[in-house]
């Protein structure tokens, strides 16, 4: 079997082995496409061209070490029920499935482009009461409180104390449809530290174009008068930030 | 002007084709040169167990992340490229990652070597990129190379079931077969080109070489735990050097990891890194896969080494009776493989059935819904957005001296006369900020006042302190402040001078 094989590609001029010499052309094909195309994703990663312009470039593309920002996150999917009680969407009751760590799932989506279908899995396999709408919260901390106490102690004289930053991210009518979106905590606050002026308000349940059911799954996030929208706009607007490093999706683990 | 006839006359004939055709017959003997494949087969046999912890894990909640009967999350989602691949209904996932388990044994062992290699390709790669949250990393990417690679290859060739019934079939066998080494050269240039990509990424990463991106990553808790990760902190400077260490590897591993001891140097080091990844980072299953991709730097030469070490201490074999072989099982055993393949989907179906991931034919019917606090969730509505001043600084550390922009030589007790250096460090984002590093003496009384202003684009603030004879041995803080409110504070201690203690007073 493979001593022919190895035999066959090794074509020689005038030989007249033209099977071999074929197999050789189309080898050679697949070696210079194959190389070509590792080449081409590193020329687009070095000159930052292209990288995300199909999700083939994923697999060429080595960016292993993205960046990291000072900031831990995690999400949580909260579901406003109609009875006037929270419940946990995510993860499911079902599933206590960690991938890398001890997170679970949906934490590994910074970009929150799947989280309505998890809600909507969610929703569909459990014996949920109706729901009013679905809040997307982020959680932020610093991560020097992430370090064991025997490293804080070399930093700090002062006890480690947790505390963390919470952010509306996402407003999801009880579908699973997105209603709103927030920019992340982080990023807002170096948006809000470079603005000389105020930023310009979220929209709200009153723009044009939503139907009443969307619109009633907005309200009370509406403005300041609801009294439980984080009032963004209250920071110091007048210093300024560098640009946020945003902590990508752990995909390089 | 230029005579282009001399220029000509310049080059002697037949020199350049000359060289033409020698880097010609390099590539040729390459890419082509017949070898046995022991080190493609070595990644058949190992990246399949590997790959085998990462989808058995999987494999109950199959209907859950790769069907439309769960939260599948496409990585073409991520792109802009909805509904670019099916996404199957959950009977065909659990077939699927049934298929894909069976697969991989197979591929392990090397039985229909060629088609369990294609089908571990095709499924792990189509149902990876139908989950991006808790399946599809990079790892899963060299996974899939490999696999690819591997289906080109004559990786079953030795070492598998596929080469033990191939030689009780022949009569005239004279030694294992031989291959051209195209796939093998593009799996060592597929892990090259790896790192050359990961050290253009940490080029292009702003920082990384100061240590300060890489410090919060060894104290992120994304992945495992890294507990030596975290203890690194303190020992930034070695941070810093492991940075420029990793990115010379990575640069150097394609140009010299070919042969000779280049190649055992450049293998080692990055065994090692690998395995400190683990440690430090966290990552369980991409130092594996990585690795993986080492054996085929295996060469016919190598193993022939090891069998003749080998040979020195295995006892010598007996002659065993020749048994007349039997050959009429040869037909059957050739539907063994589809028939195994379709017991275990329908096995896997009802095993799947049988565990309800879901639990929704539980007696008590499907779960409820976990009702959280009521007060915790309005906490997090209502959360204060500013940032507290005590979270822009993310340490406080005094020393001896800087190297490298850090402060080493940690203590917190001095003597009269020696050099303090505190160093603040901040957390990014951060405005421009004037920081204070006072010191206060045992009653909190403020000694000594110094300011720095900190740009936004800086991550550090030194102070440096000469604790002279004025300064009574005792206790004392250091206490930073920003905007005007205490941040941080560390107690030090000073001692007496060694030479003031053993001084002799001086006569009037």
């Amino acid at each position: 079997m493979g001593v022919n094989e190895a035999d066959g590609t090794a074509y020689e001029p005038g030989t007249g082995n033209w099977p071999g010499a074929i197999k050789r052309w189309a080898i050679s094909l697949v070696i210079v496409s194959y190389l070509g195309s590792l080449g081409y994703g590193i020329v687009c990663h070095t000159l930052n061209f292209n990288t995300s312009s199909h999700p083939a470039m994923y697999f060429v593309v080595w960016d292993m070490f993205c960046g990291w920002s000072a900031y831990a996150t995690r999400l949580h999917i909260v579901g406003e029920g109609e009875d006037n009680k929270y419940y946990q969407l995510a993860p499911g009751p079902w599933s206590e499935f960690t991938p890398y760590g001890d997170l679970s799932r949906h934490h590994y989506d910074p970009f929150l482009n799947h989280s309505s279908h998890i809600v909507r899995n969610c929703l569909a396999h459990t014996r949920a009461k109706p729901m009013r709408r679905i809040l997307v919260v982020e959680e932020y901390w610093a991560k020097k409180y992430n370090l064991p106490e025997s490293v804080w102690t070399r930093f700090f004289d002062e006890p480690q104390q947790k505390y963390s930053y919470f952010q509306l991210r996402q407003v999801l009518a009880p579908n699973g449809t997105t209603v709103r979106r927030f920019p992340s905590w982080l990023s807002r606050q170096s948006q809000l530290a470079v603005s000389a002026r105020p930023l310009s308000p979220h929209p709200n349940s009153g723009a044009p174009g939503l139907s009443s059911e969307l619109r009633a799954t907005m309200r009370p996030f509406d403005g300041s008068s609801s009294g439980r929208m984080p009032r963004l706009e209250s920071g110091s607007a007048s210093s300024l930030f560098p640009a946020a490093d945003p902590e990508r999706a752990p995909l390089a683990q | 002007m230029t005579d282009t006839t001399t220029v000509r006359n310049q080059v002697e004939p037949g020199t350049e084709t000359a060289s033409r055709r020698g880097l010609r017959a390099s590539v040729r003997e390459f890419f082509f040169a017949p070898e046995v494949p022991y080190g493609l087969a070595l990644c058949r046999m190992v990246l399949p167990v590997i790959l085998l912890y990462v989808v058995l894990r999987r494999w109950s909640h199959a209907r859950e992340f790769f069907s439309s009967d769960g939260a599948s999350a496409p990585l073409a989602d991520n792109y802009g490229y909805f509904n670019m691949l099916p996404v199957p209904s959950g009977t065909m996932a659990v077939i699927l990652m049934t298929l894909l388990v069976m697969f991989l044994v197979t591929m392990s062992v090397g039985w229909r070597t060629r088609v369990s290699v294609i089908g571990c390709l095709v499924i792990y790669t189509y149902l990876n990129m139908l989950d991006c949250l808790s399946t599809f990393t990079k790892y899963s990417v060299i996974a899939s190379h490999v696999l690819l690679l591997l289906s080109f290859s004559r990786c079953g060739a030795v070492w598998s079931v596929d080469a033990w019934l191939d030689r009780r079939k022949r009569t005239d066998w004279t030694g294992p077969p031989r291959f051209p080494a195209w796939p093998r050269r593009l799996m060592q240039l597929l892990i090259g080109l790896i790192y050359l990509g990961a050290a253009i990424t940490k080029i292009h990463t702003p920082t990384f070489f100061s240590g300060d991106q890489l410090r919060f990553w060894l104290m992120t808790d994304v992945n495992h735990s890294n507990p030596m990760g975290e203890q690194l902190t303190l020992y930034p400077v070695m941070v810093v050097t492991m940075a420029y260490i990793s990115v010379v590897w990575e640069i150097l591993f394609i140009f010299t990891c070919w042969r000779g001891h280049g190649r055992w140097i450049m293998l080692l080091l990055g065994a090692g890194f690998h395995l400190g990844t683990r440690q430090t980072l966290g990552l369980y299953v991409f130092p594996w896969v990585s690795m993986t991709t080492y054996l085929a730097f295996i060469n016919a030469s190598d193993v022939a080494r090891w069998q003749g070490w080998w040979a020195r201490f295995r006892p010598e074999k007996k002659d065993l009776p020749v048994v007349p072989r039997r050959t009429d099982w040869h037909g059957k055993l050739a539907l063994a493989f589809p028939a195994t393949l379709l017991v275990t989907a329908v096995l896997g179906v009802e095993l799947e059935h049988w565990i309800d991931p879901y639990g929704i034919r539980r007696q008590e019917g499907p779960h409820q819904l976990v009702e959280l606090d009521r007060a915790t969730v309005e906490a997090m509505l209502e959360s204060n957005p500013v940032m507290r001043p005590e979270d822009l600084v993310h340490s406080l550390e005094m020393g001896e001296m800087l190297v490298g922009g850090y402060v080493v030589g940690h203590k917190s007790t001095f003597r009269q006369g020696e050099r303090l250096f505190a160093q603040c460090t901040l957390n990014p984002p951060h405005p421009d900020l004037m920081i204070e590093c006072n010191l206060h003496d045992k009653e909190n009384r403020l000694l000594d006042r110094v300011q720095q202003v900190v740009p936004r684009e800086t991550f550090r603030a030194n102070f440096l302190y000469v604790l002279h004879d004025a300064l009574v041995p005792g206790e004392y803080s250091l206490v930073v402040r920003c905007g005007g409110q205490e941040v941080a504070r560390r107690r030090i201690v000073l001692e007496s001078s060694k030479n003031v203690a053993g001084r002799a007073p001086v006569a009037n």
